[in-house]
């Protein structure tokens, strides 16, 4: 237990010791004030609750449960894969401890990282109810009990994910963040109403609704708009003894789900993965055939390197530097270009191949509204590791002593990330060109995109805020066709209204910023 | 060629320095330098290396400020530092090629300099296998192999042995001397026989101060006659540590022969021995600590 309790209280510490837990709390803050200014709103049909101490904590806590069910996985994920880098895990494995106290210990500081956010809310619902309230009674079992009861439960089942996903082969890779972010979309969202809250509030302010003469037979809604058109009614709260039960089944599965990470948890041995086994097993059968390339490759060479003794410095070539920076500039990008493909399997390839294909041959509508905005999500995962991959495998000392750091290596990366958009976007580039109406739309995701991506990488050292802000302006945008995030112009209204041109436009200024970051990156000695 | 390093100091925090008003001048060869864990090395050379500059003062190589025109030793500088890393999924002639582009080198005069120096740190044989799965000390010389690609006049390599076996460690040190010639190589290490073995000056290091640079034969002349040899039984080792400044101790089968460092005689039964440099870097680093 005494292993558990430190492991946990050393994981936490590292974590609100960085910068990045106080964007954390700025985050929280930032959103309770969101909902006290009104911004956020809980309403039945054109009725909302008397701005009490019970439907202030609702409104709170269940605006809390939607967010904290999305942005709580990617703020706690990350601590184990932490200890693969700084390789804390490889001692933590040669010690007797648990596969199961590791993990609950992993599991306890996210949960306590949510709880603090959580903490924070419950502060903001106390500020809402002494400035905002209609009916500023401080009665605080009301308003600190949906906190307890809804928002405390879906911590802990979004820290045990975190926790599931870290561990479980597949999903504790990047490929994780992306497969969280669609399981949320088209899970948690809409079938998740008991989880989140809004099921057990609907039922209970429906009832007070129609006992006060209302006729209302519609659900509840948690959404943005003005708050003065509504009709209010009182709530006084609702009656926990009733939904205790199913919460506790929550609680559980959340300890249950920790309890399952453990189990897939590969103690640090990434060898003792099937999926990594099979993928080493292919590697295998494939090394001798690339072997056999290379040998033709050098064979072709005008005067092959054959040492028949051991390697003295003086016999070393002298070298100079290049008089051709276009052609130097070339061969960065292609070593940019393979860093960014090389290492990827073999199913990323093909569905890759198989999306130029589809561009090639499907109905020009289908490419431009379904197919392009597929081309530019496939690459997410690659496009996100620019800008970060450079500090995440220390070669950033390496890079950063030779000459040009500024204008060499970065514009290459750049041109390599758009580079990559016109290979994986080539079929329907080739699609679009009979209409040049369309081809704003192709360049706009072709030149934002990785721009974007590269700029977010920099600015965070970590993939995952290029990953989820491309796919909500993904999901928004192309998917669901809200005219001003439609980068690539799928919708027609995006067309006509010139939106790709504005994504066009905002490519310098997005790479013009992430030269400024390694700029102040290279003074900063990073 | 000559690197001058003036009056250099760099302050972390308030009142916590890496390095306080440090100045050297060199020439061609091998400087080593040594000194205790967080004495300033690494920040020497990570200033020296253009990564980070100086709070105050400043480092001209030829004459120029390195902190104004970065590039002009860029461009001639090879750079391992310490805690280095790499690109897992490359093999050793991806990583070194990606690494000569991003240096400026002609990719015709690359692929000929890379072949040479995967054979000179002895990684032909895992040119092609993934960085990933090498060892630590392969890890290594493919950062050795990095900071050579450029042909670099001026080489800087910070803890460079760290990971190798011994016979890479003697074939790193026959490297470093054939490399000093027309070339200024700073190594840092806290492995005292390799600055011995190719060290043509050395600077101590302790809390941020040059302490001494000198010839490796004027530091061994300094303790001179300060090296002293006593066998005692073995029961008395943890009170004589507690007294003298011991550099080694050997068991024997007549008791403990310990190596101390001492202005006088601990003992009258006590031989005088030829000191090593390893005796000369405790020495200074000891009596810096007592005046301090």
């Amino acid at each position: 237990m005494n292993a558990l309790i430190q492991l946990a209280l050393a994981d936490f510490r590292e974590r609100v010791r960085r910068f990045s837990f106080l964007a954390v709390i700025a985050l929280a803050v930032f959103l309770g004030y969101q909902v006290i200014t009104g911004f956020f709103q809980l309403r039945l049909g054109s009725y909302r609750g008397i701005l009490n101490a019970a439907w202030i904590g609702a409104l709170m806590a269940l605006t809390l449960s939607f967010f904290l069910s999305l942005i709580g996985f990617y703020v706690t994920r990350g601590n184990v894969q932490q200890d693969r880098h700084t390789g804390v895990g490889q001692i933590l494995a040669a010690t007797p401890m648990r596969k199961l106290t590791y993990v609950l210990g992993k599991f306890a500081s996210n949960v306590a990282v949510l709880l603090i956010i959580v903490g924070v809310l419950a502060l903001a619902a106390l500020a809402m109810l002494l400035l905002h309230g209609e009916d500023k009674t401080l009665n605080l079992a009301q308003l600190l009990l949906p906190f307890a009861v809804f928002s405390v439960p879906v911590a802990l089942l979004t820290a045990a994910l975190a926790v599931f996903f870290e561990c479980a082969p597949v999903l504790r890779a990047s490929a994780g963040n992306v497969i969280y972010f669609l399981l949320w979309l088209f899970i948690v969202t809409p079938l998740g109403g008991d989880l989140l809250g809004f099921d057990a509030m609907e039922r209970g302010m429906t009832s007070a609704l129609l006992a006060q003469g209302a006729d209302y037979r519609g659900g509840i809604v948690l959404g943005a708009g003005p708050a003065a058109e509504l009709q209010t009614f009182l709530w006084t709260g609702f009656d926990w003894a009733t939904v205790a039960g199913t919460r506790l089944v929550y609680v559980v599965a959340a300890l249950l789900l920790a309890g399952l990470a453990a189990l897939t948890f590969e103690r640090f041995a990434p060898e003792r993965s099937r999926i990594r086994a099979r993928r080493f097993a292919v590697k295998r059968w494939l090394a001798p055939l690339g072997a056999r390339l290379r040998a033709i490759a050098r064979s072709a060479k005008a005067k092959p390197f054959k040492p028949d003794t051991p390697g003295r410095a003086e016999a070393l070539t002298p070298v100079t530097a290049s008089g051709k920076p276009l052609r130097l500039f070339v061969t960065l990008v292609a070593a940019e270009l393979k860093l960014l493909l090389k290492g990827r399997a073999f199913l990323w390839y093909a569905v890759a191949v198989g999306l130029f294909l589809a561009c090639l041959l499907s109905p020009l509508e289908t490419v431009r509204g379904s197919l392009l905005p597929l081309v530019w999500l496939w690459p997410l995962l690659l496009w996100s590791e620019m800008g970060v991959r450079e500090a995440r495998h220390r070669v950033n000392r390496l890079l950063f002593s030779a000459p040009s750091p500024l204008w060499r290596q970065l514009p290459a990366a750049w041109t390599a990330g758009v580079l990559l958009a016109l290979l994986l976007g080539g079929g329907a580039f080739i699609r679009l060109w009979c209409e040049p109406a369309l081809l704003p739309g192709f360049t706009a995701g072709a030149l934002f995109i990785p721009s974007l991506a590269l700029l977010l990488g920099m600015l965070t050292g970590t993939e995952r805020p290029a990953q989820i802000l491309l796919l909500i302006w993904w999901y928004l945008g192309p998917l669901n066709g809200l005219v001003g995030l439609d980068i690539t112009g799928a919708t027609a209204a995006a067309l006509a209204q010139g939106i790709p041109w504005f994504y066009i436009a905002a490519t310098p200024l997005l790479f013009g910023l992430a030269l400024l970051v390694r700029r102040q990156q290279l003074q900063a000695g990073h | 060629m000559e690197l001058h390093i003036e009056n250099v100091s760099k302050q972390y925090r308030k009142a916590v320095w890496g390095l306080r008003d440090f100045t050297l001048r060199l020439a061609p060869g091998v400087l080593g330098l040594l000194g205790p864990n967080g004495a300033g090395k690494s920040t020497l050379m990570r200033m020296v290396a253009t990564i980070t500059r100086p709070s105050s003062g400043a480092i001209y190589w030829n004459g120029l400020d390195i902190a104004a025109q970065p590039d002009t030793l860029r461009r001639v500088l090879g750079y391992l530092p310490q805690d280095f890393g790499v690109y897992p999924n490359l093999n050793a002639v991806e990583f070194l090629t990606y690494l000569a582009a991003v240096k400026g080198l002609p990719p015709k005069q690359a692929r000929q300099r890379i072949e040479e120096l995967l054979h000179l740190v002895n990684l032909t044989e895992a040119a092609y296998r993934p960085i990933g799965a090498f060892s630590g000390g392969m890890r290594q010389r493919v950062g050795i192999a990095q900071a050579l690609l450029n042909d670099p006049h001026l080489l800087i390599v910070d803890e460079p042995t760290v990971g190798l076996d011994p016979e890479e460690r003697v074939r790193f040190r026959n490297l470093i001397a054939d490399l000093s010639g027309q070339r200024l190589v700073l190594l840092s290490t806290h492995i005292v026989s390799d600055v011995e073995a190719t060290a043509t000056s050395i600077a101590l290091i302790n809390r941020g101060r040059l302490l001494h640079h000198a010839l490796p034969e004027d530091l061994l002349q300094a303790v001179e006659g300060r090296v002293w040899g006593w066998i005692v039984p073995s029961d008395a080792l943890t009170t004589l540590k507690a007294q003298h400044l011991i550099a080694n101790t050997t068991r024997r089968a007549d008791g403990v022969l310990a190596r101390i460092v001492s202005e006088t005689a601990p003992d009258p039964a006590a031989t005088p021995l030829p000191p090593t440099l390893e005796d000369a870097y405790l020495h200074f680093i000891a009596h810096r600590r007592e005046t301090a």
